[in-house]
């Protein structure tokens, strides 16, 4: 089951959470670095989003962040 | 109850039995370990402070280097984790002694810190009688 963050908040299923959880639930930090491999971060960051929605990420985010966000969307398309 | 979860159980209480009976120090689960002057924040299974080191030992959090490190592998993906990255980053935290626990294999592999890097160990400097085997959960 794909994890897609949309606008909206979304509600997690059980299967999504379980599929999302990194590292064993262990948040570790080493040298600055998460101890995540790519996939796990992929993973939880998409599970992160969709819980609170596109929106809500955009409001959370200094400005600073938004007006990188939108210059890298802009450069993207 | 999984294999790795098994794993756990049994060398928590082996572990905490033999260090209450040789009253040498504690023997802590999943604790979060902070070494700042090595940006190291890590969670591992099983840690284990000698008593004259027990001042390190904070409310909800071990500030300092623990004596012995013990990390269980949850999934043979995992082992790679705990053969690399952390073992590497226990080494360089100076943790005297690591431990990984392999359930799939039944084997808990000792490293102890020589110069500056671990060299696998029959035995343990800090259990020095204990003998840890591992079974299959379904046999207890």
């Amino acid at each position: 089951m794909k994890t897609i963050p949309k606008a909206e908040s979304q509600k997690i299923t059980f299967q999504m959470f379980e599929n999302s959880i990194p590292n064993e639930g262990k948040w570790e930090l080493i040298d600055g670095e998460l101890l995540f491999s790519d996939e796990e971060m992929r993973k939880v960051i998409l599970m992160l989003v969709s819980q609170i929605g596109l929106k809500k990420l955009i409001d959370i985010l200094p400005l600073e962040s938004r007006d990188e966000l939108e210059r890298l969307l802009r450069d993207k398309s | 109850m999984s294999q790795r979860d098994s794993a756990f159980v049994h060398l928590l209480t082996e572990l905490t039995h033999y260090a209450r009976e040789n009253q040498s120090g504690t023997v802590l689960p999943r604790m979060l370990v902070c070494v700042h002057e090595k940006a190291v924040a890590v969670i591992p299974d099983i840690v284990f402070v000698k008593r004259a080191r027990s001042g390190i030992i904070q409310k909800n959090r071990i500030c300092g280097v623990p004596n012995l490190v013990v990390e269980i592998v949850s999934h043979p993906s995992h082992r790679d984790k705990l053969l690399g990255k952390k073992k590497d980053t226990y080494a360089r935290c100076e943790v005297p002694e690591y431990w990984v626990a392999d359930p799939f294999e039944k084997v808990v592999r000792k490293y102890v810190l020589v110069g500056g890097t671990y060299q696998e160990t029959e035995k343990s400097r800090l259990f020095p009688d204990l003998q840890v085997q591992l079974f299959d959960s379904e046999k207890g």
